[in-house]
């Protein structure tokens, strides 16, 4: 008895120090909950865009040969796109947009080229609008998640002149000096801009959302539209763009009617 | 009894050890993080609302602010180029040097109240705090590292897991925690206790020298319209008539805009802490205060898009200069670059 209070006097002033000199710990901040924005929503799923991608009539095959509107020879060796803003027009006129979803559709990666879009409410719509591009707003907001995920599109953003590349065509043509062609068009602000919009209309049959399906949208991307009109591109004199500006503009105008209705299966 | 000796002895080692002079061992403070807004000053642009300032991530972002992981063979870091001893400028350096001694075409500018400026780097390339640090961790002349390699390198230290954890409740390294991270602690270097500022403020019985009063009133007159108080810049771009250097053939601002009417326009630098920050323009070609007043009476160029404010150059005699000068090294705030908040972690003595 007399040794564990003689312990108990060694010991007692251990504690009450070792309690003096634990870190003043505050309390741990709430952990701020991260916006998960996934590149591509699941389910449940409420419908599909699938992305085609051309060359005239041909579908685009990595690496082989076809001819641009002026009549050259070129290759693919890399084609993506941003898709963004997505926006239904219900058959009432009221309009469900989808939020967050920024989805890099890439020819190498066929996952990539469908978007799923979830949470769409049931009903017949008649119209759908989406974005070639990110909009302004999400250019210079700072860091971002999911689809804007600068570890996601760490090839398609600008670090020295901040904001997303919209689309990335590269590959080659004897026609160009260096046998390269590499088009990195963007822009989201100042005086030009490379955002382009797209409205289909469903005019024969209404695309329907109902629990019991996921309606398929299919659209096609011509990559010669790129290179056709209003302004036909040389790849001996305009091989390489890699910055927003005239050049860029110049082919943001040429895509502007890139992306076309295909079907619409319900 | 020995058994009690042994606890008795024991106890004074554990006593010991706590007792170490908290100079070699404490880790350096984070107290008053808070964002500060000095009066009479404008509001700033970043305001950390979607980042809420917490110790953790301030914590977090000083470790990454000087990480090597960040360059692509781990050698440099942020702090290579921004000196917590020159307000984070590159002391000496006209253009800094990045992995493999590789060399751009611009100086490295300081680092202080980042939450007011409208854009960075010189040419104003980046357009958020938080995206800034992608120009030089990307670019093939500094970092030459992309972020994805950067994620990979933090997660696999046991270091970055447990700061991420404690920063955001899990261990997962993203884009965005770096980024923000880092912005938090970048955002909160702050410069408003410089001697000027205890003058304009009233405080510590502090008189600016009549030399120093008579460059205040020069500067207003002379500097002053794109050195706006109390930032010291205007966050403008201008062309200051500097001579195009032909091995640099640097646009300025029209790199980024393609505008021909951008063509060499830099962004306004704040005057801070210019003691501190030599040398000094974009380009880091004038070492001295004395060669950069020399440059504005003496030596302006009318290349295209000169300002119309610089047209006829600066008309200043030598006695205006040395007043001009006085004053700028009242811009010096001793209590920043002696903030250990800022000071590097990994020699916290």
């Amino acid at each position: 008895m007399k040794n564990t209070f003689k312990a108990f006097i060694f010991v007692l002033p251990l504690v009450m120090f070792l309690q003096f000199c634990k870190k003043d710990k505050k309390t741990d901040p709430e952990p701020e909950p991260d916006p998960k924005v996934t590149p591509v929503v699941t389910s449940p799923e409420s419908m599909k865009i699938q992305f085609s991608n051309l060359v005239d009539a041909d579908p685009l095959v990595l690496d082989k040969k076809y001819v641009s509107p002026k009549g050259d020879t070129f290759s693919v060796s890399k084609f993506n796109y941003y898709i963004s803003n997505i926006v239904l027009t219900k058959n009432d006129n009221s309009v469900v947009a989808v939020n967050n979803l920024y989805q890099i559709i890439k020819q190498s990666d066929e996952a990539s080229r469908t978007i799923n879009i979830s949470g769409i409410p049931e009903g017949s719509y008649k119209a759908i609008k989406l974005m070639l591009g990110v909009d302004s707003a999400r250019n210079r907001s700072g860091a971002q998640t999911g689809g804007l995920d600068i570890a996601y599109a760490s090839d398609m953003y600008w670090n020295w002149n901040q904001g997303y590349i919209f689309l990335k065509l590269e590959g080659t043509s004897p026609a160009s000096a260096s046998n390269q062609i590499s088009y990195h068009i963007g822009g989201y602000g100042g005086t030009y801009k490379a955002q382009r919009e797209f409205v289909f209309n469903f005019v024969t049959e209404q695309m329907n959302i109902a629990a019991s399906k996921t309606p398929t949208l299919n659209l096609t991307v011509n990559v010669n539209e790129m290179f056709k009109s209003p302004t036909q591109v040389d790849f001996a004199i305009k091989p390489t763009i890699a910055s927003p500006g005239q050049d860029a503009q110049m082919i943001a105008d040429n895509y502007a009617d890139m992306i076309k209705f295909g079907s619409l299966k319900n | 009894m020995m058994k009690q000796l042994v606890i008795c002895f024991l106890t004074a080692s554990v006593l010991f050890s706590c007792k170490v002079d908290p100079k070699i061992n404490a880790p350096l403070p984070v107290d008053n993080l808070v964002q500060v807004i000095p009066e009479n000053w404008p509001q700033p642009m970043y305001k950390f609302e979607e980042n809420p300032i917490t110790e953790e991530r301030f914590v977090l972002g000083r470790a990454l602010f000087y990480e090597n992981m960040f360059s692509k063979d781990n050698s440099i870091s942020c702090s290579s180029c921004h000196q917590n001893f020159v307000a984070f400028a590159h002391a000496d350096h006209k253009i800094s040097h990045g992995i493999e001694d590789r060399v751009g075409n611009r100086n490295a500018p300081g680092i202080f109240n980042m939450a007011w400026h409208t854009s960075f780097m010189h040419d104003g390339g980046s357009n958020h705090i938080e995206m800034q640090p992608l120009g030089p961790i990307t670019n093939t002349v500094e970092m030459a590292e992309n972020i994805n390699s950067v994620i990979a390198k933090l997660q696999a230290t046991e270091k970055y897991r447990s700061l991420f954890k404690s920063a955001y409740g899990e261990e997962v390294v993203t884009s965005q925690r770096i980024l923000k991270s880092l912005a938090q602690f970048m955002g909160l270097i702050y410069s408003y206790n410089s001697k000027f500022d205890y003058y304009k403020r009233h405080e510590k019985n502090t008189e600016l020298t009549a030399g120093e009063l008579r460059g205040y009133d020069l500067f207003k007159a002379n500097c002053g319209a794109c050195h706006k108080e109390p930032l010291f810049s205007d966050f403008e771009f201008r062309n200051n008539g500097l001579a195009v250097d032909p091995n640099y053939k640097d646009s300025g601002r029209a790199h980024i805009t393609g505008v021909p009417s951008d063509v060499y326009r830099f962004k306004t630098p704040s005057l801070r802490n210019v003691a501190l920050t030599q040398p000094y323009m974009h380009d880091g070609r004038y070492t001295t205060l004395e060669q950069c007043l020399d440059h504005y009476t003496d030596n302006i160029k009318n290349t295209i898009n000169l300002d119309p404010l610089l047209a006829s150059g600066l008309t200043l005699n030598a006695q205006n200069k040395k007043d001009i000068i006085a004053f700028l090294k009242t811009l010096t705030d001793l209590e920043l670059i002696n903030d250990r908040r800022f000071a590097d972690p990994n020699y916290p003595h």
